[in-house]
């Protein structure tokens, strides 16, 4: 069990799921398709739903892509090609928000744990 | 491998959830609540597993290490799986609430095939038999997500066939984790490994 765990720990951790960053300039939307920082989705597939019509583009090898503002986007829907799908919907607000939540990565990942652990705990707890 | 929100349609959702609810109430009948802390460590391994990512191509894959996990607490490995799918949704969007059932079906079945190969009873062949927990668990996986997609409609059909071929090499990685983990845990401590 303890070489399990050690294993686990020992090697690079990263997220799966994924995700957009949109960040506005002066004349773009500045669009980035990623499930972690180091890994981008590359040439996902990226449809601008605007007020009037729905546009289809593709991200580039960095996972970026540039919405020109007059458009309008109203709505971002990214998918991979192993059928990974997120939407952001966008209002004034979250323009130039990172829609992850906001505690670190890590901290997640032990916080889940330490959910899991618990929960366990508590029926046993509970069944005694 | 864990399908997410937004992928499936209405039939599709409410067959998988169906057979998830089923699995999930036998599993937790039949788990051992003595023996919990086995299922609470194994959750947390499954919980941290998805996380390691392999790029392949323009995509990535990721750990499942249900083989394992089913190796060590057999039925009970779906209410560990549970447990982490549900965590796994709400802190890092990964899989979704309503696809739970379809990725209990995917994944408890490649838990459950990896405690069958376990079982069997090939004492010549342990090293091959330790490879296969985790490769036959992923092909099982990989098997039932293609299915999944395909019967949800034509346009998944080429994903069902990408999906598949894109775990090809996880097949492979798992085996040899599984055969070094398990080989590992015979030696030093089989206890583990019986129930």
């Amino acid at each position: 069990m303890k070489f399990i765990i050690l294993f686990i720990l020992a090697v690079h951790l990263n997220a799966h799921s994924l995700q957009i960053l949109s960040v506005k300039d002066e004349e773009f939307l500045n669009v980035k398709v990623y499930f972690t920082q180091d890994i981008v989705c590359q040439e996902c597939e990226v449809k601008i739903i605007t007020q009037n019509e729905t546009l289809t583009y593709k991200t580039d090898k960095k996972g970026k892509l540039k919405i020109p503002l007059h458009l309008n986007p109203i709505k971002i829907i990214a998918t991979e090609k192993l059928g990974h799908k997120k939407i952001l919907n966008l209002s004034k607000e979250k323009i130039a928000q990172n829609t992850q939540i906001k505690l670190p990565f890590w901290l997640k990942i032990f916080i889940g744990l330490f959910i899991i652990l618990s929960f366990f705990l508590g029926l046993r707890w509970a069944k005694k | 491998m864990h399908i997410s929100e937004g992928v499936l349609n209405t039939q599709m959702l409410i067959a998988t959830n169906l057979v998830g609810v089923i699995a999930l109430s036998f599993s937790i009948k039949k788990t051992d609540f003595d023996d919990i802390a086995k299922t609470a460590v194994l959750s947390a391994v499954f919980f941290l597993g998805s996380f390691i990512h392999i790029p392949i191509g323009v995509s990535s894959v990721h750990l499942l290490l249900c083989g394992l996990i089913g190796a060590f607490i057999g039925i009970s490995s779906i209410f560990a799986i549970f447990i982490a799918l549900i965590l796994q949704a709400l802190m890092f969007g990964y899989g979704g609430f309503s696809t739970l059932g379809a990725n209990i079906c995917i994944l408890g079945s490649a838990c459950l095939v990896g405690r069958l190969i376990f079982t069997l009873k090939i004492e010549k062949l342990a090293n091959l038999r330790y490879f296969l927990v985790g490769f036959f668990s992923v092909l099982s996986a990989s098997l039932i997500l293609s299915i999944i997609l395909a019967l949800n409609g034509k346009d998944f059909l080429k994903i069902s066939y990408l999906a598949f071929a894109s775990n090809i090499p996880i097949m492979i990685l798992e085996g040899i984790i599984s055969l070094f983990a398990l080989k590992f845990i015979n030696k030093v401590a089989p206890k583990y490994l019986r129930n």
